[in-house]
């Protein structure tokens, strides 16, 4: 197993993250096995309003543990 | 060489005297620079009740301990001084190219105290700081005088100016400070202060440098940085247009759980402050007719027109403050809805948009554009002046003053003639524009009447443009805070950002799964919460760092390891946040002395709810401020009823011995 820090932002299951935001899942996954089993709808991430380690990649980049993987988080601010 | 330079210019304008001071690196390690540096100063040498547009008043530019030391987004400076507004601890933030010019000039801090005979403005190169003759530019706005100066004295040098317009000249007291041709330290009233003084302009052309203690480390820190700012990067088909959704997506999402800071980091690449012009309606985070209202007075048709989409389409280019590697601002061509009379502009930011659109149901975006450049150039602050007008239109739909005193204005909601002859009114401070010149408080007072109920302030000053029903810890930092009514301290939602939790032992910590607490409730782990955004905001302050940076998270911009890189004083993140408590108690110590109540700061009970919204997406909420301001105060160790810090904090903080230093 892996495991990968995951910021779904309104999306998907959180529960099953743990307090801290990692995920475990089985080495060899990609980033679409990951968005998968969050239950992020296929909508979002095939627009891509994901980046893995703040990069844009493809939905079968396969992960490394310790990987970062992000919705973008609009902020209200002046 | 520990970034920071370890001198402080006083200038006497009253009899022209310059006098060097060297800084103990003890005043460093106890308060950084920036506002602390100030902060520490000016305690000592302001005599308690000095009147703050007279001579014993002080006014400070400061620069960041990381400015040009390597590290990036830290090109902030602040001017510090004694408030006309709240009448306690004044300062204000502003970007651009000014905070390093400051550092090359030799100085960490340049301070004044006096008022000239005759409108003067100092100028510093490497042959040390003069005063001039400022009458020729008495009368003329920010960017005619920065040009004027920037013609005798720039020629192919790196010179930075700061100036007032003519509202700093006319000592309205929402007046503020430009850089940059229109970039504005604006709020706490300083260039009234810098008005009273007679000094029209700091003109900064020193080339010292700026020596951190590890250069190396730093750059590693930056390149770690800037390679993730550079990568991260909207779909681009995203549009304007879809932020009303996602905003109310966000929403119902709900606000407790962490976010990952750098995802919004594309927002501010691509527009700059300005996605919140229709982000933050729906939400109810951008405050609707003078508070009082909601996108159900100021729906979609409305506000669509505000789309900053329709803004950067008039971009002629992007421009970044100094060390920043994000770039959220911009200058756009607004030739055309000025009938020529301006070329271009600094994009609005969305605090004017809101302050001049929602806030008065004004649905011209064209008129923004104009009052923002007329804003600019006298030196006004548009929070200020845009609650100020929806507190006079407000006054006048209840029939609290007429046409009578209005110099014939009609002033409804909406009307977008009578918002900008009332705007120049105010700039001219003329008829009934000089009774609103000073802000919603002293104009209230001057009204009379029922006109206070309709006042928006906390503290005498004007609120930013996020509303505390939407984010009750906003709300604690706009009244619990020395510095009122200031969006920029604190909020539930930066706290989400930052994770503060991941270096400072006791901040919060906030569960990826989602919090079950009930954010309308006083807790502890809310006066947490606050007290380490207020204590990280100080840091933020002393090292000249930019709050966007600080919200992308601080395990992507790494401050603490920034200062430690910058200094080699290998503190913990648990001993910075000591600092910022010391710097922050030692802001409220000032206003205590001023015999100032803290409490009377709270914000006005309209945005804590009371009496709660009828309708629209803040419907029912209600803020127990009194109560989370007392719990705020409680954690700080100062006094819970009072606001009052405690001798034994300030025997902790060691404050007797700091502060008696020669």
């Amino acid at each position: 197993m892996i495991s990968i820090r995951v910021y779904p932002g309104p999306f998907g299951k959180r529960d099953l993250l743990d307090d801290d935001g990692f995920l475990q899942i089985e080495d060899g996954s990609t980033v679409g096995d990951l968005l998968k089993a969050m239950g992020i709808p296929r909508i979002v991430y095939n627009m891509g309003f994901y980046g893995l380690n703040y990069k844009k990649e493809p939905l079968d980049k396969r992960l490394s543990d310790g990987d970062t993987l992000s919705f973008i988080a609009p902020l209200a601010g002046g | 060489m520990k970034g920071y330079i370890g001198k402080a210019l006083f200038v006497d304008l009253s009899t022209g005297e310059f006098r060097d001071e060297v800084v103990p690196d003890e005043v460093y390690e106890s308060f950084l620079s920036g506002v602390g540096l100030g902060a520490y100063y000016l305690y000592r040498n302001i005599p308690q009740g000095a009147d703050p547009l007279g001579e014993d008043n002080m006014l400070g530019f400061v620069s960041g301990l990381l400015t040009g030391t390597g590290s990036v987004v830290t090109g902030r400076w602040l001017a510090v001084g004694k408030s006309p507004i709240t009448g306690g601890w004044g300062d204000s933030n502003c970007g651009g190219n000014l905070s390093p010019a400051i550092k090359r000039s030799g100085y960490d801090g340049i301070f004044f105290r006096g008022i000239s005979r005759n409108p003067v403005y100092l100028y510093v190169d490497d042959n040390g700081p003069r005063l001039m003759d400022a009458g020729f530019l008495w009368g003329k706005d920010t960017v005619e005088s920065e040009e004027l100066l920037l013609e005798i004295h720039g020629g192919s040098r790196k010179v930075a100016v700061a100036v007032i317009g003519q509202a700093g000249e006319k000592r309205s007291l929402i007046a503020g400070i430009s850089n940059d041709k229109g970039r504005m330290a604006g709020r706490s009233g300083l260039g009234a202060v810098m008005g009273s003084k007679k000094l029209k302009a700091v003109v900064l052309a020193g080339t010292g440098k700026i020596e951190p203690h590890n250069r190396e480390e730093i750059l590693k820190i930056t390149k770690e940085y800037s390679d993730k700012v550079k990568n991260v990067k909207l779909p681009g088909m995203v549009k304007g247009s879809m932020l009303p959704m996602a905003s109310r997506l966000m929403e119902k999402a709900g606000g407790l759980m962490p976010q990952d800071g750098m995802m919004s980091i594309p927002m501010m690449k691509k527009w700059g402050t300005i996605f919140s012009n229709t982000f933050g309606l729906p939400s109810g985070d951008a405050p609707v007719k003078n508070w009082g209202g909601s996108i159900l007075d100021y729906h979609f048709s409305s506000y669509r027109n505000m789309n900053p989409d329709r803004i950067i389409e008039r971009e002629e280019r992007k421009y970044h403050c100094y060390s920043c590697v994000i770039g959220c601002g911009g200058v756009c061509n607004i030739s055309d809805v000025t009938g020529g009379k301006f070329e271009t502009s600094h994009k609005p930011e969305y605090e004017t948009v809101n302050s001049f659109g929602a806030l008065l149901l004004n649905e011209s975006l064209d008129s923004i554009y104009y009052i923002n450049e007329i804003m600019n150039r006298a030196g006004m602050d548009t929070i200020s002046a845009g609650n100020t007008i929806g507190f006079a239109i407000e006054c006048y739909e209840n029939g609290t003053i007429t046409r009578d005193d209005t110099d014939g204005l009609e002033l409804t909601w909406g009307n977008t003639g009578a918002i900008i002859a009332l705007a120049e009114k105010m700039i001219n401070r003329e008829g009934f524009g000089d009774v609103l010149a000073d802000g919603v408080k002293p104009a209230a007072e001057r009204i009379g009447k029922n006109s206070y109920m309709y006042a928006i302030d906390a503290g005498g000053q004007e609120p930013g443009m996020h509303d505390p029903r939407l984010d009750p810890i906003l709300g604690i930092h706009f009244s619990a805070d020395p510095t009122p009514g200031r969006h920029t301290v604190g909020a539930g939602l930066y706290y989400n950002y930052m994770r503060l939790w991941d270096f400072v032992s006791w901040a919060p910590k906030i569960s990826s799964r989602g919090s079950k607490g009930n954010k309308y409730e006083a807790t502890d782990e809310t006066a947490l919460k606050s007290v380490a955004n207020s204590c990280i905001k100080q840091i933020l302050d002393g090292s000249g760092g930019c709050l966007f940076a600080l919200i992308s998270g601080v395990g992507n911009w790494r401050l603490f390891d920034y200062l430690n890189a910058a200094t080699g004083w290998e503190k913990t993140p648990d001993e910075y946040m000591e600092i910022g408590k010391r710097m922050q108690t030692l802001r409220q110590m000032f206003n205590v002395r001023e015999g100032i109540d803290p409490m009377s700061f709270r914000m006005h009970k309209r945005i804590a709810g009371d009496p709660p919204m009828r309708e629209g997406p803040l419907k029912g909420r209600t803020v127990p401020i009194e109560d989370m301001m007392k719990d705020h105060w409680k954690y700080f160790g100062w006094d819970g009823e009072t606001g009052k810090p405690l001798g034994e904090t300030m025997q902790a903080l060691d404050f007797a011995r700091l502060l008696n230093m020669e």
